[in-house]
C-alpha cells in the first residue's frame, strides 16, 4: 500500500491528531494527487458501504415475532420436561433409600436387642459377674465420678446409672475406686441384672 | 445527548418497564423495533443468512429472559448491541472450528442462499463480495468496521460495547480499512 494511502486511512479512521488533520485538510485542498487518491479511496470504501441499504424481503421481519413465540414455547416445553427428566433419578434415589432405611434400623436394633437377650436368657449370673468383672477390667469397665447427683456410675456401651438406681443393690460406703473389689457376687449380679434392663430399654427405643 | 436519543431510551425504559410488569406486547414491540439492527449486525458479521437468523433469534430469546433484569445501567441499545456482537463473535469461532472438522460448507451455502432474505440476485452477490473481504479480515477487526460503518456506531459508542479502549478501536479500525482495500484492489 502507498504511504498516501496510508495517511488517508489515517485521516479515515480517525488516528490523526488535531494540528495533524488541520495539515492534512489544507493540503487535501492544495495537492491534486492527494486529492485524487483521497476521492478513489472514499468512492471505494462507499461503495463497499452501500450494501447495507439493499433491499430486503420484509416478510422475514414479520415473521419473527411468531417465530420466537413459537421457539420459546418449544423451549420452555423442553425446560419442564429436562426438570422431569432430572427430577425422576432424584426421587428414586429418595424413595430407594426411603424404603432401605427401616431396615438398616431394624437390623441395627435387632443386633443388639438379640445380644441383650442372650446376655439375660443364656449366661448366668454367676458368669454375668464374672465376664464383666475380669473380661473387660474392672477399672476400665466401671468407673464412678462425682456430679451433682453425687456419686455416678459409668459402664460400657454408654450406658450411664445414676448412684440413686444402684444404691438399693450396693454398699454405698463400699462404692469407690479401690473397693470396688469389696462387691459380693450377689451385689455383681443384681448390678449387671439391672444394667442389661437398662441396656435392653435404650436399645429398644 | 440529543433528543432523539432521549427520547428512544425513554421509549425503550417504558416498553420494557412495561414488559417486566407482565404486558408481552411490550416485548413484540421492542422485537419489531431493534430486530433490524441485530440482524443486520449479525449478517455483515457472519456473511450468511441462515447465521444471522440463528443469531437473531438468540439475542430476542436473551433479551425475553434476561430484560427482567436489565437495571438501565446502559442504554438498550448498546446492551443488545454487546449480546448481539459477542454471540456473532462466538459463531465465528465455532464457524472456523467446524470448517476444520467438515468440508461440506457448500452444501450449506445453497440452503443459506436459497432462503435469503435479499431476493435480488445482484444485489446478493454483491453482499457476498464485501462478506468475502471482511471473511478475510481477523474477527474483532470485522466487528469494528461494521460497526463503524453499517451500524453507523461512533468510536465512544463502539468502546462501551466492547470495553475497548477509543484509541485501540481507532487502531483497530486503521488496519481493518487498509486490509479491505487492499483485498478489493487486488480482486480488481
Amino acid at each position: 500500500m502507498k504511504k498516501i494511502d496510508e495517511k488517508i486511512l489515517r485521516y479515515f479512521a480517525g488516528l490523526m491528531e488535531a494540528e495533524e488533520v488541520k495539515r492534512f485538510e489544507s493540503q487535501l485542498k492544495n495537492d491534486p494527487e492527494l486529492k485524487e487518491r483521497f476521492v478513489y479511496l472514499e468512492n471505494r470504501l462507499t461503495d463497499l458501504l452501500s450494501v447495507h441499504d439493499i433491499g430486503v424481503n420484509d416478510l422475514y421481519f414479520d415473521s419473527i415475532v411468531p417465530k420466537l413465540r413459537e421457539k420459546m414455547t418449544i423451549k420452555r416445553k423442553y425446560s419442564i420436561l429436562k426438570k422431569y427428566t432430572l427430577a425422576i433419578p432424584i426421587v428414586s434415589v429418595i424413595l430407594i433409600l426411603f424404603i432401605l432405611t427401616p431396615f438398616y434400623d431394624k437390623e441395627y436394633i435387632d443386633q443388639p436387642v438379640s445380644l441383650a437377650y442372650e446376655i439375660i436368657k443364656n449366661i448366668n449370673d454367676d458368669e454375668i459377674a464374672d465376664n464383666l468383672i475380669y473380661d473387660y477390667s474392672l477399672e476400665s469397665a466401671l468407673s464412678f465420678s462425682e456430679n451433682g447427683n453425687g456419686l455416678e456410675l459409668y459402664l460400657p456401651e454408654n450406658v450411664s446409672l445414676s448412684f440413686n438406681t444402684i444404691s438399693p443393690y450396693v454398699d454405698i460406703s463400699r462404692l469407690d475406686y479401690t473397693q470396688l473389689e469389696n462387691l459380693s457376687n450377689a451385689e455383681y449380679q443384681q448390678l449387671y441384672k439391672n444394667l442389661s434392663m437398662i441396656t435392653f430399654e435404650k436399645v429398644s427405643k | 445527548m440529543n433528543n432523539f436519543n432521549k427520547m428512544q431510551i425513554d421509549n425503550d425504559f417504558e416498553l420494557v418497564e412495561k414488559f417486566v410488569s407482565g404486558d408481552e406486547t411490550a416485548f413484540n414491540l421492542l422485537v419489531r423495533k431493534y430486530q433490524k439492527k441485530i440482524y443486520w449486525h449479525a449478517r455483515q458479521m457472519l456473511g450468511d443468512h441462515h447465521d444471522a437468523d440463528e443469531i437473531t433469534q438468540e439475542v430476542l430469546i436473551v433479551m425475553y429472559n434476561k430484560l427482567k433484569t436489565f437495571g438501565f445501567k446502559s442504554s438498550l441499545y448498546t446492551w443488545i448491541y454487546k449480546i448481539v456482537s459477542t454471540r456473532s463473535l462466538n459463531q465465528i469461532r465455532r464457524k472456523k472450528l467446524k470448517k476444520l472438522i467438515t468440508f461440506d460448507s457448500a452444501n450449506e451455502k445453497e440452503l443459506s442462499s436459497k432462503h435469503d432474505i435479499i431476493q435480488d440476485i445482484a444485489n446478493r452477490d454483491k453482499l457476498e463480495k464485501v462478506n468475502n473481504a471482511l471473511d478475510k479480515l481477523p474477527a474483532k477487526q470485522r466487528q469494528i468496521f461494521v460497526m463503524r460503518n453499517y451500524d453507523q456506531l461512533s468510536y465512544e459508542e463502539i468502546s462501551k460495547i466492547t470495553g475497548k479502549s477509543v484509541g485501540g478501536l481507532k487502531a483497530n479500525y486503521f488496519h481493518a480499512l487498509k486490509k479491505i482495500l487492499e483485498l478489493v484492489n487486488e480482486k480488481d
